[in-house]
């Protein structure tokens, strides 16, 4: 694997990631071969998830809709506590509500990437952050191919200030809550499979120029304000 | 001849009420004071003369000069400078080239490191700057409760309504965002946000006396233009060869 | 939360080549922006409401941005402001985002009450806070003394009708004080009797010739500010501008002339003035008439022949000439007002030349006085001499705001027996007894006597109040003689306050109900005037309320009703469903949010249900009135009261008021003694005939000016929105946009000469007493006074309300000194106005 190869995995590895996390949808996604997907990248650039990418595919197998309805609704829906909430501000922000200040830090940093959001769900939504940086990646493998070097710098700047301050912080806590909120082995398999995916993403280093570097991060700290 | 925009204000008219600086606080989302940073865009002057009951007194309001020769952007060390001017003439400044060096602060004329007082004392500040590592507005940030369980907080409100300052104006720019992020300078920035899309800066807009009006001086049809041509017109410090693009024009008061 | 596009879930493939074009990945959760060309303002809506800063009432705009309030402008068809605000309707948004505000009902837990005693408040339900008010009045009602119930009124608008009078008559309570005399009836009172309304005056600034303003600052506060702002500059350019004021203000600072008239004389200079008009033979003779003959005698000090003159539109000239200003001289008003001769003479004589387009801008400094009744009568004559009251380029009257009435005789049928009797009670302020007049209107005890309630209620006369509510009021801040509130508020055994803030009433109370923030998050309608046209503005919530708040005039008042029935007592409910259904459909409200919309429609149907014509914008329906947000009158017509249809006993504008005789005559009747007695008994010293015509009353100082040299002057700082903006940082950032104030501080300002001698430095901490109370402030030499006198700014010296307004709310510590400490306690006996204008204060100065 070379490094576009492997950031392109990446990307579709996350993206497929979301997907799991909106509402199941067994059809769609034995049609689309999802879990095999999964395997296959995770063969690709993540050994350590294959066994959770395996247990996926048999759970979906095995569950019935309604199991993996109710399964989803208890962990990130309600109407009763969420056993997982899907929301990174519950997390980050003490006291636990929605739409606290880091979500508008997100939607700053989607705003400068150029997107807004497009489904009714506070930004901070897990679905909308691992597509967003599936996103960055993607764009990243595009900047590698054309070999734009200041591009690519920016971009994994970008990554880095989101990662670090937005995704990874609240994902222990997040997959944690999972495993023990749920008996569905769906879900189960895939709070494994996340985790371990998660782990093997480094962030970006310091070889980045300092001058983009700067620049990005600062930006993101503005939304600290 | 290519634009350079400008303001005249009418000091006649003007009756140093204060709308236009509150207006530009609402309009761009500037801080409170702190450091003795003002990060009051626009501000006022005040000057009382002569002795009772013969007393005279003004107000003058000042604001970014948007010097043609200005030592702002000369100063600014960054490669693409952060603080240019755009080909309309205006002053602009990049937040994100900004590296927060504050050498424009030391070099504009109307500008303080520290502005410890205010313009009773003929003290302001066009240029603010953002401490590093510190929140743009702390007083949103307190989470203290005055009284406990029943009394807000300014996290709480910023919370209760989604942003920081909880009446921020969201608006874009490609060079400036609505709220600035630490470690950067700050300033009037002739409202390009509104005057791209043929509104007027907010202040202009909002003083009831009609007394800051905004134009191309090199456009002679111009409103600016007429009242630079009918009056006589000064400028602050011109002996600093600064060449600013703010005129004032007519007496504050009757008695001068 | 589905997957929308299948595409998701495809997997991109690298395709090792370079030159191949990129595609995209597939997005679900995302929309692109078109990043490049954003630029400008963010969508958002201006939404129309009105501002309650000042007394202007001006219809604004809010604009609205993802459900947030973000900015302010002037409402567009508004026909006073031409989309404009003052500096204060930019403020406000501190206000409605103040991080003291309160977000839930609170009890007090401390049964102490005092100032410096924490209330120990702890949050409760709505419920139990309601409960509790219910059973508190029921208690009053079983006992058959409802009387002992007081409403008091700050900041309203027009529903106020609800609350204050529906609700305690229903009840059975006569006692329902409002503010109004904190800041206006003096004033009102000098232009009923000279012209029979009792009422702010509006003024003509586009035509007029000669505008004298006294007493008052109109660029800052009192009347139409925003249009004053826009128009001041051209009133200069076109004609003569002179502002009478003992210390330099903002309009003085651009006019012609500047009177710095000792504090309390004004009476003396206005008469002086008329003096000048008259022996000069200088006054309009159009209005006021002229010698049979043509030959003019009034010479100084000469009693003339009335039988001599006829007069015109006025009555009484020659009497008020006989009586009150033959002998004051130009050279006596000169000695006496610290004005020189030569000015008094100068204006007197550019007022005349102007003629009849002169505009006496009247305000509160030459009216709330101990004795200022007369003082604002004397000003408002100069109107009347001038002719240019109800004139082009003058001051007027309004035009008409067809809106309804409070329905009083269906109201009375939801009064039981007790509530009949009990509501006709005296009133706790004490209006109509001997020695407080209260003349409103030509009425004895007809209008409030706010700052006399403290009193009342201090000294249980005529009888206790055990439960007190008081809504967006804070009596122990905003009335002079702060002290007496604080110990008439530590005695009432239960008091509920309906606020937004924690102010200084509120450490008094029992119960706090967190409410609206007018502006922004309240229902309600304002008549108000300027520039010719009357105009009627709503207040609408532009936002969703921050917190779980309640309307106080509207919510309150009906969600009591229904606990008043759960405990057995359903006439308020009753008739507040009844009188208040859905005028369109006939429906009652089922719950307090509809309560609220109805009420506001029954108010203001006659603007929009195109029944009658309205004279004035022509509103189709409902939604378009919410829409547009206020209507205009057609210009009002000048000289509308002239050829005797002033609201005077005689028709006239009256130099001799037989209006205010009248109405002295009834108060003294009703006492059994005669006029003199009562004009001794309410501190003033006119006897006789003086008693009814405009004139100099000494200044009455409390304290010895051997112990407190200096006569304090008040007045409102431009950013004052009441006594309420001084929790906003903006606030102090921005202070010194008052002539002679530093930001940042409370600033007393003294003249170099007197500082000198007390070797006081500016900037220095200084102390400043009266027998009223006493403070620390910081002194700014400034020459904008005169020695002898100093100056400060109503505003400062919160010791409650939030972190920015108090020094420290937890030990009530203030920051800067209250005005209202230093002044002490005094009324205008005939008017019933607080009285703290006019150097009723002495004070002390002290380095610290
Ligand atoms: S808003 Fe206009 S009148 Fe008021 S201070 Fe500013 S320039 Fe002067
Ligand atoms: S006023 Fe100062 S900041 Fe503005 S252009 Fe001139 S030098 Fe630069
Ligand atoms: S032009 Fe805009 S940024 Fe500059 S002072 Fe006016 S409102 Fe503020
Ligand atoms: S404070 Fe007064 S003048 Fe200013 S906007 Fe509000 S109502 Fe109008």
């Amino acid at each position: 694997m070379n490094e576009i190869e492997t950031k392109l995995q990446q990307s579709n590895g996350l993206r497929l990631l979301a997907a799991c996390f909106y509402e199941p949808d067994p059809t769609l996604f034995e049609e689309e071969k999802m879990c095999r997907n999964i395997s296959a990248i995770c063969a690709d650039i993540c050994p350590q998830a294959c066994a959770a990418a395996s247990d996926m595919y048999l759970a979906l197998q095995n569950s019935s809709l309604q199991d993996l309805q109710i399964a989803h609704a208890e962990l990130f829906l309600g109407p009763f506590e969420l056993k997982a909430s899907p929301y990174g501000s519950t997390y980050l922000e003490k006291a636990r509500r929605i739409m606290g200040d880091s979500t508008m830090q997100v939607v700053q940093l989607y705003r400068k990437a150029g997107l807004e959001v497009d489904i009714k769900e506070p930004p901070d939504h897990i679905v909308i952050e691992l597509e967003f940086l599936s996103y960055l990646f993607a764009l990243e493998t595009e900047a590698l191919q054309n070999s734009e070097s200041t591009q690519v710098a920016k971009l994994r700047a970008e990554q880095k200030v989101f990662q670090e301050r937005y995704l990874l912080p609240w994902m222990p806590e997040f997959i944690e809550n999972m495993k023990k909120g749920t008996e569905n082995n769906f879900y189960l398999a895939l709070a494994d499979c996340l985790e371990k995916f998660l782990c093997q993403l480094t962030v970006p280093d310091q070889s980045i120029p300092t001058y983009e570097c700067n620049g990005t991060q600062k930006y993101a700290a503005a939304t600290a304000y | 001849m290519k634009t350079q925009y400008a303001m005249v204000i009418d000091l006649k008219k003007c009756v140093g009420c204060g709308a236009c600086a509150l207006a530009c606080k609402t309009e761009n989302n500037t801080a409170l004071r702190k450091n003795g940073q003002t990060y009051n865009w626009a501000d006022f002057l005040h000057e009382t003369t002569g002795k009772f009951p013969d007393t005279t007194y003004k107000t003058l309001p000042v604001l970014c000069n948007h010097c043609s020769n200005a030592p702002c952007v000369e100063a600014c060390p960054v490669e693409p400078k952060a603080m240019y001017k755009t080909p309309d003439g205006i002053t602009m400044h990049n937040d994100e080239r900004c590296i927060g060096c504050r050498a424009c602060q030391e070099a504009c004329p109307y500008s303080m490191e520290e502005v410890r007082r205010d313009g009773e004392y003929g003290e302001y500040s066009v240029i603010s700057y953002n401490e590093e590592g510190e929140p743009t507005h702390p007083f949103y940030k307190d989470n203290r409760e005055l009284i406990q369980g029943c009394t807000s907080s300014g996290i709480d409100t910023a919370r209760a309504v989604g942003a920081t300052p909880p009446h921020r104006t969201l608006y874009d720019h490609p060079d400036y965002e609505d709220v600035r992020r630490p470690n950067i300078v700050e300033k009037c920035i002739f409202c390009e946000h509104r005057v791209r899309k043929g509104k007027l800066p907010y202040c202009v807009e909002a003083c009831p006396a009609g007394a800051r009006i905004f134009g191309d001086i090199n456009e002679p049809k111009s409103e600016v233009s007429k009242l630079l041509n009918k009056h006589k017109s000064k400028v602050l410090k011109p002996e600093e060869g600064t060449k600013p693009n703010v005129y004032y024009i007519r007496e504050y008061g009757v008695k001068g | 939360m589905k997957i929308k596009r299948r595409d998701f879930l495809k997997l991109s493939a690298a395709t090792g080549a370079a030159a191949t074009v990129f595609k995209k990945p597939v997005l679900n959760a995302f929309a692109e922006t078109k990043k490049k060309s954003v630029l400008g303002e963010r969508e958002g809506k201006w939404k129309p409401s009105t501002c309650q800063g000042c007394t202007t009432w001006c219809p604004v705009e809010i604009f609205v941005q993802d459900g947030r309030a973000v900015k302010v402008r002037g409402n567009r068809y508004s026909k006073q402001n031409d989309g404009k605000v003052c500096p204060r309707g930019h403020l406000s948004l501190q206000q409605v985002y103040d991080p003291d505000r309160l977000k839930v009902p609170m009890k007090r837990t401390n049964p102490q009450k005092g100032r410096g005693i924490d209330p120990q408040f702890v949050p409760i339900s709505w419920d139990e806070a309601l409960n509790t008010i219910a059973d508190k009045m029921m208690e009053l009602r079983h006992a058959g003394e409802p009387e002992k119930f007081a409403l008091m009124r700050g900041r309203y608008t027009y529903l106020r009708d609800i609350i204050y009078d529906v609700m305690p008559k229903v009840f059975g309570s006569p006692n329902n004080i409002s503010h109004s005399s904190t800041c206006a009836e003096a004033e009102k009172f000098g232009s009923f009797y000279t012209e029979g309304y009792w009422a702010y005056r509006d003024y003509d600034l586009d035509k007029t010739k000669y505008l004298l303003v006294w007493g008052c600052d109109p660029v800052s506060s009192n009347r139409m500010v925003p249009a004053s702002i826009k128009k001041l500059g051209d009133v200069i350019d076109r004609a003569t501008v002179a502002v009478v004021d003992p210390k330099m203000n903002n309009t003085s600072a651009k006019a012609h002339e500047w009177l710095p008239v000792l504090p309390g004389t004004d009476g003396a200079l206005a008469l002086g003035i008329a003096h000048v008009m008259l022996t000069e033979g200088i006054w309009y003779k159009d209005f006021v008439g002229d010698f049979k003959d043509g030959k003019n005698r009034f010479k100084a000090a000469q009693e003339v022949d009335e039988t001599t003159f006829q007069e015109k539109e006025s009555h009484g000239v020659v009497k008020w000439w006989n009586i009150a200003v033959k002998d004051m001289t130009p050279q006596k008003a000169a000695e006496l007002s610290g004005v020189s001769f030569d000015q008094i003479v100068r204006v007197a004589k550019g007022m005349a030349k102007a003629a009849p387009n002169v505009c006496v801008w009247m305000g509160p400094g030459c009216a709330m006085h101990v004795r200022g009744g007369y003082s604002a009568m004397a000003v408002h004559a100069l109107a009347g001499l001038t002719g240019g009251t109800d004139n082009e380029g003058g001051s007027l009257q309004t035009a008409k705001i067809p809106v309804n009435k409070l329905d009083k005789d269906l109201l009375k049928t939801f009064q039981d027996d007790l509530a009949k009797k009990h509501s006709k009670m005296k009133k706790i302020d004490q209006r109509g007894y001997l020695n407080l007049p209260a003349i409103s209107k030509g009425k004895s005890g007809g209008g409030v006597a706010t700052n006399n309630a403290a009193n009342g209620i201090l000294n249980k006369d005529p009888y206790e109040i055990k439960m007190l509510v008081g809504y967006m009021n804070n009596f122990a801040f905003s009335c002079n003689g702060t002290e007496r509130w604080e110990k008439a508020l530590s005695s009432v055994p239960f008091i509920v306050h309906l606020t937004t803030n924690a102010s200084e009433f509120t450490q008094f109370a029992d119960i706090v109900l967190p409410c609206v923030v007018n502006k922004y998050e309240k229902y309600g309608f304002v008549k108000t005037k300027a520039n010719r046209y009357a105009t009627c503005t709503l207040l609408q919530p532009v936002i969703e309320p921050v917190w779980d708040v309640i309307t106080d005039e509207t919510e309150f008042p009906f969600l009591l009703s229904e606990k008043l029935k759960e405990r057995g007592f359903p006439n308020l409910y009753d008739a507040l469903t009844t009188m208040y259904a859905d005028p369109e459909t006939g429906r009652k409200a089922k719950n307090a949010k509809e309560f609220t919309e109805y009420a506001l429609k029954y108010y203001t149907a006659p603007l929009w249900d195109g029944k009658k014509d309205s004279h004035g914008d022509k509103i189709n329906g409902w939604e378009d009135m919410k829409n547009r947000g206020m209507w205009n009158s057609e210009a009002y017509k000048y000289k509308s009261h002239w050829g005797g249809k002033y609201k005077t006993k005689t028709g006239k504008f009256e130099f001799y008021s037989e209006t205010l005789k009248k109405a002295l005559g009834g108060h003294a009747e009703k006492h059994n003694v005669d006029i003199d007695k009562v004009l001794e008994e309410s501190n003033y010293t006119a006897r006789g005939e003086m008693a009814f015509v405009p004139h100099y009353e000494p200044p009455h100082r409390n304290g010895d000016m051997k112990k407190y040299p200096f006569v304090f002057i008040d007045y409102k700082s431009r950013l004052n929105r009441e006594g309420r903006s001084q929790n906003c940082p903006w606030y102090y950032e921005f202070k010194h946009v008052d002539p002679g104030d530093v930001s940042h501080q409370d600033s007393l300002k003294i003249n170099p000469v007197d500082a000198q001698k007390l070797g006081i430095k500016d900037g220095d901490k200084v102390r400043i007493s009266s027998i009223g109370g006493s403070g620390e402030c910081v002194a700014h030499l400034w020459e904008g006074v005169r020695p002898g006198t100093v100056a400060k700014a109503y505003g400062q010296g919160h010791w409650a309300y939030g972190r920015t307004a108090a020094a420290d709310y937890a030990k009530a510590k203030e920051r800067g000194i209250n005005n209202n400490t230093i002044i002490p306690w005094d009324i205008d006996r005939l008017s019933g106005s607080n009285a703290r204008n006019g150097g009723q204060a002495v004070v002390k100065i002290e380095k610290v």
